[in-house]
């Protein structure tokens, strides 16, 4: 019988393997993004599970709104690396040092 | 639900991202991530979330991640070199600290399905359409302005006059009048 905990340990883990790659991937722009789609990944499947043991249909929506924020944000994302590849004709983090921020 | 499938997603979800944070070529772990979206839609037909499912299917593997199989294809990156053995060591801990907050949710072991009726007589589709459009019709729309935006941003941004290429100016060549480019080698 799986039971809600096994969802929590396994959207736990995902985020975490998530987190991690965030972590390695650090210089490179494309590692970054993906990771963090795996870790919204992670949340989704978290909403959904709880949503169905909980008897509840909201998480539901709030997955579907986290779908359609997710995919705008990965467009304007892949945009940037575009232009940013045009200009230094490659897309590691340390171009962005360029902003003195 | 199944138990045999639940585990056999979960295990496929679990591969697929440990590949996607640990692989050093993108169009693998590109290719990774993909796999994990199609576990994760497994678990989510599952639970019984079939539109969210599909939507996941078609949106997130149809576009995005052929987005960005286009763009790692495009953009010609190299190797990803990764961190050292430092990065490696702030990973783990990092996870071990996590590893430790999520035996915090011990407690909510035994919570078995909600089996209510609006899950049995009702598809999955129609709940969530009834709910969206009379609860939550306004951030529908606000979600629509996100795209829309997103959109406008994304071209806006790509689509910039290269200084190398020539264009037409096609107001300058309807005014062009004869006098302007011929001459007559006047004695």
């Amino acid at each position: 019988m799986i039971v809600l905990e096994h969802y929590i340990v396994l959207s736990s883990l995902i985020f975490m393997i998530g987190m991690m790659g965030l972590v390695l991937n650090r210089n490179n722009l494309i590692g970054i993004l993906m990771c963090m789609e795996l870790m919204l990944l992670a949340v989704n499947i978290q909403l959904i599970a709880a949503d169905r043991y909980l008897g509840s249909l909201d998480g539901q929506i709030a997955v579907f709104f986290i779908l359609a924020v997710a995919a705008a944000e990965a467009v304007i994302g892949l945009a940037i690396f575009i232009i940013l590849y045009q200009r230094h004709r490659s897309i590691k983090t340390e171009v962005f040092s360029q902003l003195r921020g | 639900m199944n138990d045999g499938l639940f585990y056999f997603a979960s295990t496929g979800l679990v591969i697929a991202s440990l590949s996607v944070a640990f692989s050093t070529y993108p169009v693998r772990a590109v290719l990774s991530l993909i796999a994990a979206f199609v576990s994760g839609a497994l678990l989510w037909l599952d639970l019984g979330a079939e539109f969210l499912a599909l939507a996941l299917i078609f949106v997130y593997v149809g576009a995005v991640m052929a987005l960005f199989l286009f763009i790692v294809f495009m953009l010609n990156i190299d190797r990803m070199k990764s961190e050292g053995l430092g990065m490696l060591r702030a990973g783990l801990i990092l996870g071990i600290v996590l590893a430790m907050a999520i035996l915090l949710f011990k407690g909510y072991g035994k919570i078995t399905p909600n089996t209510l009726g609006d899950y049995a007589s009702h598809s999955n589709t129609e709940l969530i359409g009834n709910r969206m459009y009379h609860h939550y019709w306004v951030i529908f729309e606000y979600i629509a302005f996100v795209l829309l935006t997103a959109m406008v941003v994304a071209i806006s941004l790509v689509d910039r006059k290269n200084s190398v290429a020539k264009y037409q100016n096609i107001h300058k060549q309807v005014k062009t009048k004869p006098e302007d480019s011929i001459y007559w080698m006047s004695s």
